[in-house]
């Protein structure tokens, strides 16, 4: 497997089609994200290819020093807010908490604990969760989505969003119990 | 010890905790039924979540993307930037022509504008004004290039000749390095 950096130069020196490597490395974790952040499968295709694009024609402004990955992901995060923005969606900015819906949840041990997990088969928790994502707010879904399906550790989403690695703990633990939140109050 | 928060059981499982604070998670765990349960569901949701279904994009999708890629633009600072190395190179390059035959700049430049000139006369009348107009620039330029050159023979009676060959060198690597740099922006998105 080449490295990132390594293809990135070969294409910055000339080498367009090395830049095909890179799409293939990262098109499925990008088409994950983005289709959980805006829950259209077109949409999904249409902005993953645009972060490629986006990307190749701003390749020269990556800088060596950072995970390309984390670069890649920070475009497609103000893809996202961008699209938003212009299609004018009443959504709010991935980097402000919601105020509306599912509110902070206290990350104390309630004494109406749930105890929802051990009713459901993995397979059928694991369609229900997927169809709870859309309601999470999206500052605290794009978390998500980044630290258990794209597995990045809490370092790479500190350095793509510029926040401290403690924010973002805090936003991942609360989705995962908003997500728990919904499947007691929906089952 | 008093009960475990969501926040520790998280990073428990995830772990993100020192050997020695696992210890202190698993000492009271074992002894706190209320902890063991929270512990457990969500040690089940993390097993849940991290493997929910995984999309997939088309097989030809990055043939798709290749497709649509198009040559990076390059702006208009780097256009300027690129113009101003190719005219200091010309610049040094000529210079260097100049010193190397001891051609007299003036002459030569008299001598082309003549030879222009004949051409200009030999051809169609349709384009003698604007020919005009050309020979009148090229006079202007002649001119400045003239006391240019006047300048730099000046500066080279003043300077001795192991500076003004460590001036030349110096302009000649600066313009490689410069048009080097360009290199990059151009060759960029090339097919």
């Amino acid at each position: 497997m080449y490295e990132d950096k390594n293809i990135v130069e070969r294409t910055l020196s000339g080498e367009k089609e090395a830049f095909e490597l890179i799409v293939q490395k990262y098109e499925n974790p990008m088409f994950n994200y983005i289709g959980r952040m805006v829950g259209n499968r077109e949409l999904a295709l249409e902005l993953t290819q645009e972060v490629f694009l986006k990307s190749y024609a701003s390749l020269h402004s990556y800088q060596a020093k950072y995970k390309f990955s984390t670069w890649l992901f920070k475009i497609a995060s103000n893809l996202i807010i961008d699209y938003w923005r212009k299609k004018k969606i009443p959504t709010l900015s991935l980097d402000q908490q919601d105020t509306r819906g599912y509110q902070r949840v206290p990350l104390q041990i309630s004494d109406k604990e749930p105890s929802i997990i051990k009713k459901f088969e993995l397979s059928e928790l694991r369609e229900r969760i997927e169809k709870i994502l859309e309601e999470i707010p999206p500052s605290l879904r794009e978390m998500f989505v980044w630290r258990h399906i794209n597995e990045l550790s809490y370092d790479e989403i500190a350095e793509i969003k510029g926040m401290p690695v403690g924010t973002v703990k805090n936003r991942v633990f609360q989705a995962k119990e908003i997500i728990l939140q919904i499947l007691e109050e929906k089952s | 010890m008093s009960c475990l928060s969501v926040e520790q059981i998280y990073m428990y499982l995830e772990r993100q905790l020192s050997a020695s604070e696992n210890k202190i998670i698993e000492k009271h765990v074992a002894s706190c039924l209320r902890c063991q349960k929270v512990l457990e569901e969500r040690k089940l949701l993390l097993q849940a979540v991290g493997n929910l279904p995984s999309w997939q994009v088309p097989s030809n999708f990055s043939q798709q993307v290749m497709e649509n890629i198009s040559p990076v633009k390059v702006s208009l600072s780097s256009w300027l930037s690129a113009l101003a190395g190719g005219f200091l190179t010309f610049i040094v390059a000529f210079t260097i022509y100049i010193l190397a035959t001891g051609q007299n700049m003036a002459s030569l430049f008299i001598s082309l504008q003549q030879t222009l000139w004949e051409q200009i006369k030999n051809s169609s009348l349709v384009f003698i004004k604007f020919f005009k107009v050309i020979s009148a620039i090229l006079s202007t330029v002649r001119q400045l290039l003239e006391s240019l050159f006047n300048g730099l023979l000046h500066l080279l009676t003043v300077i001795k000749p192991e500076v003004q060959i460590l001036i030349i060198v110096t302009f000649i690597l600066l313009s490689f390095l410069f048009i080097y740099g360009m290199r990059r922006k151009f060759l960029f998105g090339e097919k």
